[in-house]
């Protein structure tokens, strides 16, 4: 996957831009967003408590890969806006999924040697979506990119909406 | 909305999950192109012959013949059965042992894949390192951005937006 900081940043710079058509889309709004982007990154729970130790004591197979795919982000979202006050519960599902579908979107575009991304939309279909093979998280470039784009829109946005992040 | 209801939600939304991360796993290789490669660490001729894409760890980096740059390498494989070495042949690459690669090739004989393309995922075993300190402070920007906006209310045990915010 891109890495986190790259994930938030583009949800950051796609909200922000949004915000300065949609009125609701106020800056604790945006927030939530880039909290639903780092939502696939919870598959790196895996370094923590590797998927084999769980394979062999619950006895079943398992792995972490579902939090990056279309289901694992469903879920986690909906288990985050139980955090919110009810009053917000659509609201913040609807943006904890957006952000958390924008980061799958971004690491669809990563190199594959076989030039089909991972089956993301796992569990709709487990089809491999081509993949234009833009990028690889290693490479710095990528984060340099999403700081520079990222300052460049926290700038504009200051200059068209004073109050905001 | 009662706290009750929220933690049952809670339960079932993350069963849900891994309930996912179960079915992902058992169903993975049915819908995989290529060769399971659990089967590959313990029944690797019956594979002979087909095509696949490994992900694996450089641990040494040689030349056939004459070959410049070097041409062939042996990487490191893991699977639920086991870490297992293949040598990869007509291997291309700017990597250094401990680095991660993608092989997509054919399988031949004698633990030996025949690239027809490799991706250099993380060039040194250092990648990691970067990704992670990149990733937390993508994770740190999050937080503290998600403070600034919101609080917690201890009569709701919910998250509401900040009056100032």
């Amino acid at each position: 996957m891109a890495d986190l900081l790259s994930h938030v940043l583009t949800a950051y710079v796609l909200l922000t831009v949004a915000s300065w058509r949609v009125d609701a889309l106020t800056p604790p709004w945006v927030v939530v967003g880039m909290a639903g982007a780092a939502i696939p990154d919870l598959v790196k729970v895996n370094i923590v408590l590797d998927s084999n130790i769980v394979e062999e004591a619950v006895g079943l197979p398992f792995t972490w890969a579902p939090l990056s795919t279309l289901g694992g982000v469903l879920f986690v979202a909906g288990a985050i806006t139980l955090v919110f006050e009810r009053r917000y519960w659509r609201r913040a599902y609807a943006l904890l999924v957006a952000g958390g579908l924008t980061s799958l979107a971004l690491d669809g575009l990563r190199v594959y040697a076989d030039g089909s991304s991972s089956p993301w939309l796992y569990p709709l279909t487990w089809w491999r979506p081509p993949t234009p093979s833009f990028y690889v998280t290693s490479d710095p470039r990528i984060a340099v990119v999403g700081i520079v784009v990222a300052a460049v829109v926290f700038g504009l946005d200051r200059w068209i909406e004073p109050d905001s992040l | 909305m009662h706290l009750a209801v929220r933690l049952v939600a809670a339960v079932v939304l993350v069963g849900l999950l891994l309930g996912l991360c179960v079915q992902y796993d058992s169903a993975y290789d049915e819908n995989s192109p290529y060769p399971p490669t659990d089967e590959l660490a313990t029944n690797y001729d019956d594979y002979v012959g087909e095509e696949t894409l490994l992900f694996g760890t450089v641990r040494d980096i040689e030349v056939a013949g004459n070959a410049t740059p070097p041409n062939r390498a042996t990487i490191e494989v893991d699977s639920s059965e086991g870490t297992f070495e293949m040598t990869v042949r007509e291997f291309r690459g700017d990597v250094k042992p401990g680095g991660v690669v993608q092989v997509y090739g054919t399988l031949q004989s004698d633990r030996t894949i025949e690239a027809t393309n490799v991706e250099v995922v993380n060039p040194a075993g250092s990648s990691n390192l970067y990704k992670y300190a990149v990733s937390a402070i993508g994770a740190i920007l999050v937080v503290a951005l998600f403070f600034r906006r919101w609080q917690f209310n201890a009569d709701t045990l919910a998250f509401e937006v900040r009056d100032d915010g």
